[in-house]
């Protein structure tokens, strides 16, 4: 068989494809079988080099819930890893007695019962599984991965239109098979290639019922943690499982700029936007023009969002966080007679050109509603998600307009807490409340505000509006261009040349020889707008003329702060 | 054959078929192992000991009256290699063996034979093996882990009720009564009665009863991985735990233990009516020996120093056996991280190297960074007994003063994260409440309780005070009792309570204006009680001047970090945990005392301190420097994990002494240290600019009415004499001068001559 008829064996009937494979490697031995690939995950990996193929299979994502794929049928998904269950152990392999003939057949990448406890099953092995707890990205546009469903077949697009309400909703249990490496980490987005079983075995009520029914349950696991178990194996048909054969950890960013077999197989992280230097323009001043519009026509506030939605933790060391950069837009409260608010619009406008948004209303009722940061749950044993759990380039735009004065609760300290760290230093604290875990985060930070925030943010700048605020029209040509724009700049590496990291670093003597508030952290703070502000014109060298506007740009900021 | 004979024939015969007799499925051969373990009870013995380790240990259970034999794998292993690999591979079948030879080795050789009658139980005494040659860290358990002995650390996050579970099982026959005898139930499993009755001949009547049979206590346990086990990035993984009899309700939510247990994997049945099993399988750990780690709670420096301060009261201190023998022990560090942290206190670079690793990123302050370790260490406490009963704290309090975007949070963050118990709050916002103790209801059941702040949590570590120039007066009182006394009171809604609060404070201040005034004194520049200020051993002030030698070094040093290669670690940093396990072994095991040498030093750098404002009378260091001095040197001392203050410990913290009050204690109009500037708020030039300005007081109001206000005397002292230009604020404190020699009396802002 050559391989591409292996990918196509693989594709039609993935559980006989594996069973197969199996037979072939165990027919030869006469001891038990062992927890091996046999050339599956070598056929899968093929599969995700074969364009047309691998574009055709169905996303789940897209396809408007698990009701629309069939049972053990080969999928795509994407989602974050939301927490990481206990290794499970399997029975990987067994006998089965078919009259007097034992043959070994496998229950490995499946969703497995084994039949006949009494008659038919003779040896067995126990295998180990990893299980992943994996959510749709939170916050992620409808329009992440539009670009590839447009390509594929008809039949996935006469599938879209009837399951989308609920696409939004899916999650599953991710099991993972011989992964050795510990690539995978928590809030990391992942797209996995793999079999979904999601038809329920027996409803909730009926397992309960079981339990307490079975009259020697002493010789099976008697559960001293109910909770623990229901959530841990919930039916199939409220949380899927998915066997992954195959996954790749990605960036929300990769979806706007490249095929799922680019992402499968390329390694280097950073990968830049194709657009020509005229449609970076145009894409760079529909996009200065949209945030400008929503912002009540203050151009100067429009470029520093811009910069905010580029940005990217690229270098953490011990206590320093570089790249990130978040921005305060003071002034942004409304009068009555306005429509809408500011925070709504450029919510809308920042979700039509970034993969994943997220915004939350800072008020005093909510922040002490419930704790922002996950939390974990010790009787269901699992990670209680909370909204600040999100993944990296998820633009995080805090409304703080409707805040009034209140008093705070522990948790509402705590959140606030939370999002100070957020801001400074983007890390998370996870509550496991014996002991808290810090996990790093990269989230650009807008906060709208009428005075000034109650978090620290990078940049404070007051807003001046001069016309309503508003949401403008965009074609969706101008649409494409700006999102590649601004998950390509999000991507690309900068450069300097020697010359001029020479050059800032006298422009910078110089400067601390006159202004004194030229502190460390203000320096930190100008090299990366100065970073930010050469990606935002499109380019990635960061040169003396950069440097330059950049210092212009912090004394407009301090300028403006001055004069309110 | 004599019935003597016919015995030994018996005796030998049973022998003979116990040497055969294999485990099956196993390579454990019965006799063989039962005889290797008598050896070993009989035999083994510690290296500094003459007697059986074990005989002893039975002896000592016989008069006790305990019921387990704490076994120690690690004598196992050195005695009989292939006994305890044995017992690792076949735990079931080897530890009930054991039992067997250790009851009879009890009742032959212990056992006073006076004491034997009928009712001495047979079976007595539990082996309960611990220590094994290694733990398993709780993500390498894998299947084939699975009916093999381990042992794993971990946290115990879950405990269940305790539930009773089946020993002896009481079957009686409905139909006619008969009742055979107890049935064991042998780990969970019950030997279920014939179908048929034995007496009676009827078929299925034999039935279980409920109130004749015997149960023993059971529980359910979950552990958790310890945080520093857990990959970066991952979530902890946990294992459930079946503890019986005497190990229920030992490990509680929140304990460190080291638990050795068998490891177990039971299938998951899906459905009772088809015969259907879920492959996926359930997995657990029966519990054999429990042992939990130091402080209970998470690591923290308190618990072993409060045991320390204990011994030291109470004169009964019995001798123990070194703590890795004792299977009570409680463990605190790995063998292997105690000996990473000793290998690491030998190395001869060990301050350097604490220095580079504290807040690698913060570009210099070097001196500072000394300060905040010293603080970090910490020096002893020392209690008078006696006559002069007294306590000195050997906590170390340091302030940071500075312009804003300094790194002062920065550095007070990174101590926070260091710190065994570091708590961190900001002056702004945090009442006097949040920072001590406060008194509230709960929410459920309706109680006042007592809850604590971040002072009272920081006992034994370190309270990272930020913004403390803008803490509201009512807190800083507070602070005061914490700092001296180490104690917070509270008394509130009926509850009056003294609470510990033995921690070192780390506090930083920007300057008045925002930015330091270089031509005004510490003290005026942050306007913090002089009362307050005394109280810490170490005041920074941390300037940005520009220089253009640093400067460049900065700009290199931030360009490179934000352009090009990412941050190279410093040679010889120490990672972060590493060093958080480095200071809280330092703070419990090393007690440093101070040699003659370095007393002599530090008396010498004392007295030379006081000399250096001799000639112009003011008081350049007070009894407080000293205690500080003592204190730094303690500390220094710690950290190389000396129990000894050398000389250079002296020299150094005489140095460190210097540096930071040369920073503060300057006074900016004669550029000498003046410690009254800060015991006072006023140096000594001070007092005598006020007085020349009170002599123009007088001056002015004796030539007038004898009446003038404040601003009327301004304009008039300008005009007496050119280079005074003074404020309102400085006549102001003048004038009081004079109403404290009752000369004058201030009203408003008007000021009279009194006659």
């Amino acid at each position: 068989m050559t391989q591409n008829d292996a990918v196509d064996a693989l594709v039609t009937d993935p559980l006989g494809f594996i069973q197969r494979a199996f037979a072939r490697s165990t027919t030869t031995t006469t001891t038990k079988p062992t927890d091996e690939d046999w050339g599956v995950r070598e056929t899968a990996l093929e599969l995700t080099r074969c364009e047309e193929k691998f574009n055709a299979l169905p996303e789940i994502n897209a396809h408007g819930g698990v009701e629309t794929i069939q049972n053990n049928a080969l999928v795509r998904f994407r989602g974050l890893v939301q927490d990481m269950y206990e290794p499970e152990y399997y029975v990987g392999a067994y006998e089965r007695a078919n009259g007097d003939e034992k043959t070994w057949v496998t229950t490995k990448y499946a969703e497995s019962t084994m039949d006949d406890v009494n008659g038919g099953i003779g040896e067995s092995v126990l295998f180990e599984r990893r299980v992943l707890y994996c959510v749709p990205v939170p916050g992620e546009r409808r329009w992440v991965g539009e670009r590839e469903r447009a390509t594929m077949n008809e039949r996935a697009a006469s599938e879209d239109a009837h399951g989308e309400k609920r696409a939004r909703e899916e999650e599953a249990h991710m099991d993972l098979y011989g992964e050795t490496d510990d690539s995978l980490k928590l809030n990391d987005v992942v797209e996995f290639v793999g079999m979904l079983y999601y038809a329920p075995e027996l409803g909730v009520e009926k397992r309960d019922q079981q339990m307490e029914d079975s009259p020697n349950a002493a010789l099976y696991a008697s559960s001293a943690f109910p909770e623990e178990d229901a959530s841990k194996n919930p039916v199939t048909s409220l949380v899927p499982r998915f066997h992954a054969l195959a996954y790749k950890v990605t960036s929300q960013n990769k979806f706007v700029n490249s095929t799922p077999v680019e992402r499968f197989s390329e390694t280097e992280m950073e990968t830049s936007h194709k657009l020509s230097p005229e449609q970076v323009n145009s894409a760079r001043s529909k996009l200065l023009d949209i945030l400008t519009n929503v912002l009540g026509g203050d151009v100067f506030a429009a470029e520093l969002v811009l910069m905010t939605l580029i940005s990217r933790v690229h270098t953490r060391t011990d206590m320093l966080t570089l790249g990130k950069f978040s921005v305060n837009l003071t002034g942004c409260k409304l009068d009555s007679c306005e429509t809408g608010t500011i925070s709504e619009m450029l919510s809308t406008v920042i979700g039509q050109v970034c993969p994943s948004t997220a915004h939350l209303p800072v008020t005093v009722p909510a922040l002490n509603a419930r704790s922002w940061s996950p939390k974990k749950d010790y009787v269901y044993n699992r990670l209680r998600s909370g909204p600040l759990q999100l993944a990296a380039s998820t633009v995080l735009l805090l409304d703080e307009t409707k805040l009034e004065a209140g008093t705070l609760t522990e948790i509402g300290i705590r959140n606030v807490d939370a999002l100070k760290s957020l801001s400074t230093l983007q890390d998370l604290e996870y509550d496991f409340q014996y002991h808290q875990m810090r996990m790093p985060v990269d989230v650009p930070l807008i906060i709208l505000s009428d005075t000034k925030s109650i978090i620290p943010a990078d940049v404070i700048v007051p807003l001046r509006r001069v016309r309503q605020p508003k949401v403008i029209e965009t074609t969706e040509d101008e649409l494409a261009i700006m999102r590649a724009f601004v998950s390509g700049a999000r991507m690309t590496k900068h450069t300097i040349s020697e010359q001029t990291s020479a050059d800032i670093e006298t422009e910078i003597v110089a400067a601390r020889k006159n202004d004194k508030a030229l502190t460390q952290e203000v320096l930190h703070l100008l090299l990366t707008m100065a970073r930010l502000h050469a990606l935002a014109l499109g380019g990635s060298e960061v040169t003396k003329q950069t440097w330059i506007e950049t210092v212009e740009i912090n004394r407009r900021v301090a300028e403006r702060n001055r004069v309110v | 054959m004599s019935a003597g004979e016919h015995l030994h024939a018996a005796q030998a015969q049973r022998d003979e078929v116990a040497a055969q007799t294999y485990i099956w499925g196993t390579r454990v051969n019965v006799l063989d192992t039962q005889q290797r373990f008598r050896r070993f009870i009989e035999n083994f013995e510690l290296p500094d000991s003459a007697d059986s380790y074990y005989d002893e240990r039975m002896r000592e259970i016989y008069e006790k009256e305990h019921t387990h034999l704490d076994l120690d794998c690690q004598h196992v292993h050195e005695y009989d290699e292939f006994l305890y690999k044995q017992l690792i591979h076949y735990p079931q079948e080897i530890i009930p063996l054991f039992d067997v030879v250790a009851n009879e080795y009890f009742l032959e050789n212990v056992v006073a034979p006076e004491d034997m009658d009928e009712d001495t139980p047979a079976a007595r005494i539990i082996v309960r093996p611990f220590n094994m040659m290694d733990a398993k860290p709780m993500r390498d358990l894998n299947p084939s882990d699975i009916d093999k002995m381990v042992c794993v650390r971990g946290m115990v996050t879950r405990c269940t009720t305790i539930i009773p579970d089946l020993k002896l099982a009481y079957f009686k026959c409905l139909m006619c009564g008969f009742a055979p005898e107890h049935v064991q139930v042998d780990r969970g499993r019950v030997n279920e009665p014939p179908l048929k009755c034995t007496e009676c001949g009827k078929p299925g009547t034999m039935t279980l009863i409920h109130n004749q049979c015997v149960f023993a206590n059971k529980q359910t346990v979950k552990m958790q991985e310890t945080p520093d086990a857990i990959p970066e990035g991952e979530t902890p993984h946990t294992v459930s735990m079946c503890v019986f009899d005497e190990l229920v309700d030992q490990a509680k939510p929140g304990d460190r233990v080291e638990v050795t247990g068998v490891y177990r994997a039971v299938p998951i049945r899906i459905s009772s009516t088809r015969r259907t099993l879920k492959s996926v399988y359930k997995t657990y750990l029966d519990i054999i020996h429990i042992r939990k780690d130091a402080g209970n709670r998470m690591r923290n420096t308190a618990g072993t120093e409060d045991d320390e301060a204990a011994k030291h009261s109470s004169a009964e201190r019995a001798s123990k056996p070194a703590s890795n023998q004792n299977p009570n022990a409680q463990l605190e560090f790995t063998p292997a991280r105690t000996a990473e942290i000793e290998e690491l206190g030998r190395s001869p670079d060990i301050y350097q190297r604490l220095v580079a690793s504290l807040a690698p990123s913060i570009w210099e302050l070097e001196d500072v960074k000394k300060g905040l370790l010293c603080q970090l260490f910490g020096a002893t406490n020392k209690t008078f007994s006696g006559t002069a009963a007294n306590k000195v704290r050997g906590d170390i309090n340091v302030l940071l003063v500075g312009d804003p975007g300094v790194a002062k949070s920065q550095l007070l963050t990174y101590v926070h994260r260091i710190a065994p118990r570091g708590m961190y709050t900001s002056g702004r916002g945090s009442s006097a409440v949040g920072l001590t103790a406060y008194v509230t209801r709960d929410p459920e059941s309706k109680d006042m309780v007592l809850e604590s702040g971040a002072l009272v949590l920081s006992d034994r570590g370190i309270c990272c005070i930020d913004e403390f120039d803008k803490m509201s007066d009512s807190a800083r009182s507070m602070l005061h009792e914490v700092m001296e006394q180490q104690t917070v009171s509270i008394a509130k809604a009926g509850i009056i309570a003294v609470l510990n609060a033995r921690t070192s404070v780390l506090a930083s201040a920007n300057p008045v204006g925002s930015r330091y005034n270089p031509n005004m004194s510490m003290v005026e520049n942050i306007q913090l009680p002089p009362t307050l200020l005394s109280r810490f051993d170490l005041l920074y002030l941390l300037l940005d001047r520009a220089n253009p030698e640093t400067d460049r070094r900065l700009a290199r040093h931030l360009v490179s970090l934000h352009y090009k290669d990412p941050p190279q670690k410093k040679r010889g940093a120490i990672e972060a945990s590493l060093l958080t396990d480095y200071v809280s072994f330092a703070r419990s095991h090393v007690q440093p005392v101070l040699s003659d040498e370095a007393a002599e030093e530090l008396v010498e750098g004392y007295v030379e301190m006081r000399r250096m404002g001799g000639s112009r009378k003011v008081i350049t260091a007070t009894p407080r420097q000293l205690e500080s001095l003592i204190r730094l040197s303690e500390s220094l001392a710690r950290m190389r994990l000396s129990v000894r203050v050398d000389r250079d410990d002296a020299k150094e913290a005489l140095r460190l002494m210097r540096v930071a009050m040369q920073q503060s204690a300057v006074d900016p109009r004669t550029g000498t240290i003046d410690m009254d500037k800060i015991l006072t708020g006023h140096s000594a030039s001070d007092r005598q600019h006020r007085k020349v300005i009170a002599d123009g007081i007088t001056a002015c109001l004796t030539s007038s009415s004898g009446r003038l206000r404040l601003s009327e005397l301004v304009k008039m002292l300008a005009e007496r004499d050119g280079s005074m230009a003074l404020s309102v604020q400085e006549v102001r404190d003048a004038a009081m001068l004079l109403v404290e020699q009752e000369t004058c009396s201030i009203r408003g802002d008007l000021v009279q001559l009194l006659a």
